[in-house]
């Protein structure tokens, strides 16, 4: 008996250590967000994930390189119809089989996050709480657990695992009032060794069909944003999102710091497309006509439709 | 299979599965080969009960075809004598072999999601409030126009106060036609590409957004 409770005793102890240890000496979760966004783009790192949202997942065979400043990364999709996406810091290639109907799919972007974590936006604390939850193991490394959870119910929450020695997204969840939405994994990944050159290279050859996604836009459209401004506006957002970039008076990107969403306003070209409220995993997609107008307002974004519905039905026209 | 994971599975097909549980399935098929051509009968049988349940014979197709393919996946993957016999794809590379476990897991989850395409929604996916919510509500952007309109008119403004809405009509995208889709990929895409951008670079902000 005596022996038996010595052994209950020694788990618990045991148990407790990691705790300990995590509460001692890896810091807070914010600085493990700050880490993963700089590891999102510094790190380089080969491997394959998978992403699961709604319907459609990809299996996609992943090289990424940061060198110079700049980013290069290659993304193969091990599913469906052959596809590439090559993307040499701004600017994006994407090469398949002839056929393969691209626009059907929703490119690839490495897991829910990305750029998103780098904004630095002040307190986004207000708005979740930040928890480190433990240790595990993703893709055969070491991870510790992070989870963020929305004050509110007008946001999702996300649970995440990063690789301990670098801070990279090993695993996501994407919850939504405790339902999983999205779920995107490493299966293997190597981290930090050397990138050959060559792996960067396009391996679909041959009989391909190559287009060039038009980079983000090029400077001279950013300095005409900057000239011009736009002639419709947000009356009201969710606490503390804000706009954080654009790309022309039309496309304005929002964030909180961990969540995006961005409005379209087609100018000079009536919808086609009327009201819709639709989705895909977590995000949402919502178009809908510019009060008096004939103009298309699309709200696109990783945030509750009902959140989403109550952007769109705020954007109204200017006048000046 | 454990009972515990057998209840997971039925939670998650019933859309009540729980974090941790979700955890847990994901946990288990990685980490146990075995388990997996058991998992996919499983959803096989699910979906033909499903199917009294006015299931879309293309989805029905969708989902067989997703587990077929996990299934010779698996074949290659796994050297042990498959279960359900298939002819494998055995040219599969080693690379993507170390990809077919997770791939599996996908095409289950997904698996799961697809047989709860009933009129009601209780997929992973489909079972978020917010998500099932009618498209009709307080700020008035409606559905469209072949969408019936739930007629539980006046929705809370609290979502806190949301619950479950078993008669949610809100379309997955591709279940809109193809143009539609088209052209709603490409907000996606843009979407996507704008968080990628090196904020560093990019930045605009005009003098006095929109804002609250």
């Amino acid at each position: 008996m005596l022996n038996r409770f010595k052994s209950i005793a020694l788990c618990l102890t045991l148990a407790g250590l990691p705790v300990m240890a995590l509460a001692a000496e890896e810091g807070d979760a914010e600085s493990w967000l700050e880490k993963m966004g700089r590891a999102l783009r510094e790190e380089s790192y080969e491997g394959i994930f998978t992403y699961m949202r709604g319907y459609q997942f990809d299996t996609v065979k992943v090289v990424h390189k940061f060198e110079d400043g700049k980013e290069k990364e290659r993304l193969l999709h091990l599913n469906g119809d052959q596809r590439e996406v090559l993307i040499d810091g701004d600017t994006v290639t994407c090469r398949h089989e002839p056929g393969a109907d691209v626009d059907l799919e929703r490119e690839v972007s490495l897991g829910p996050f990305t750029h998103a974590f780098n904004e630095n936006l002040a307190n986004y604390q207000s708005f979740y709480d930040f928890t480190l939850t433990g240790h595990d193991r993703v893709a055969g490394r070491p991870a510790i657990r992070l989870e963020i959870t929305p004050k509110n119910n007008d946001r999702y929450g996300y649970k995440l695992w990063l690789d301990e020695a670098t801070g990279l997204l090993l695993q996501s969840h994407l919850i939504s009032q405790g339902h999983v939405l999205e779920v995107f994994q490493f299966s293997r990944v190597d981290i930090g060794d050397p990138v050959d050159d060559s792996h960067l290279l396009a391996t679909l050859t041959g009989d391909v069909v190559v287009h060039q996604l038009a980079p983000n836009e090029p400077d001279t459209a950013t300095a005409t944003a900057q000239a011009r401004k736009p002639d419709w506006r947000v009356a009201w957002l969710p606490n503390g999102f804000r706009q954080v970039r654009t790309t022309s008076p039309n496309r304005i990107l929002f964030s909180d710091g961990i969540a995006t969403f961005s409005i379209f306003v087609e100018q000079g070209k009536s919808s086609r497309l009327g009201e819709i409220v639709t989705h895909m995993g977590g995000t949402v997609v919502i178009t809908r006509r510019l009060k008096n107008t004939a103009q298309q307002i699309t709200v696109v974004g990783e945030v509750p439709v009902d959140t989403a519905k109550r952007v769109a039905e705020s954007v109204e026209p200017v006048i000046y | 299979m454990t009972d515990n994971l057998k209840e997971s599975l039925s939670a998650w097909i019933d859309g009540e599965a729980s974090e941790i549980e979700v955890h847990r399935l994901l946990r288990q098929f990685e980490s146990d080969a075995s388990l997996r051509p058991s998992w996919v009968r499983y959803q096989e049988v699910r979906s033909v009960i499903r199917g009294e349940r006015r299931l879309d014979a293309d989805i029905h197709l969708a989902l067989q075809d997703r587990i077929r393919a996990a299934v010779d996946v698996e074949d290659t993957f796994d050297e042990r004598p498959a279960t359900l016999s298939r002819p494998g794809n055995r040219y599969i590379k080693p690379a993507v072999s170390l990809a077919a476990a997770a791939s599996l897991v996908a095409a289950v989850l997904v698996g799961v999601n697809l047989t709860n395409r009933s009129p009601e929604p209780e997929g992973v996916a489909a079972s978020n409030p917010a998500i099932t919510a009618p498209a009709a509500n307080a700020i008035g952007a409606g559905p469209i126009d072949a969408q019936p309109v739930s007629t539980g008119a006046a929705r809370v403004a609290s979502m806190d106060q949301e619950s479950f809405e078993p008669d949610g009509q809100q379309l997955e995208l591709r279940e809109l036609s193809d143009e539609q889709q088209r052209q709603l990929r490409a907000y996606l895409n843009q979407h996507d590409r704008m968080v990628r951008m090196n904020p560093n670079l990019r930045t605009v902000i005009y003098e006095a957004p929109a804002n609250q």
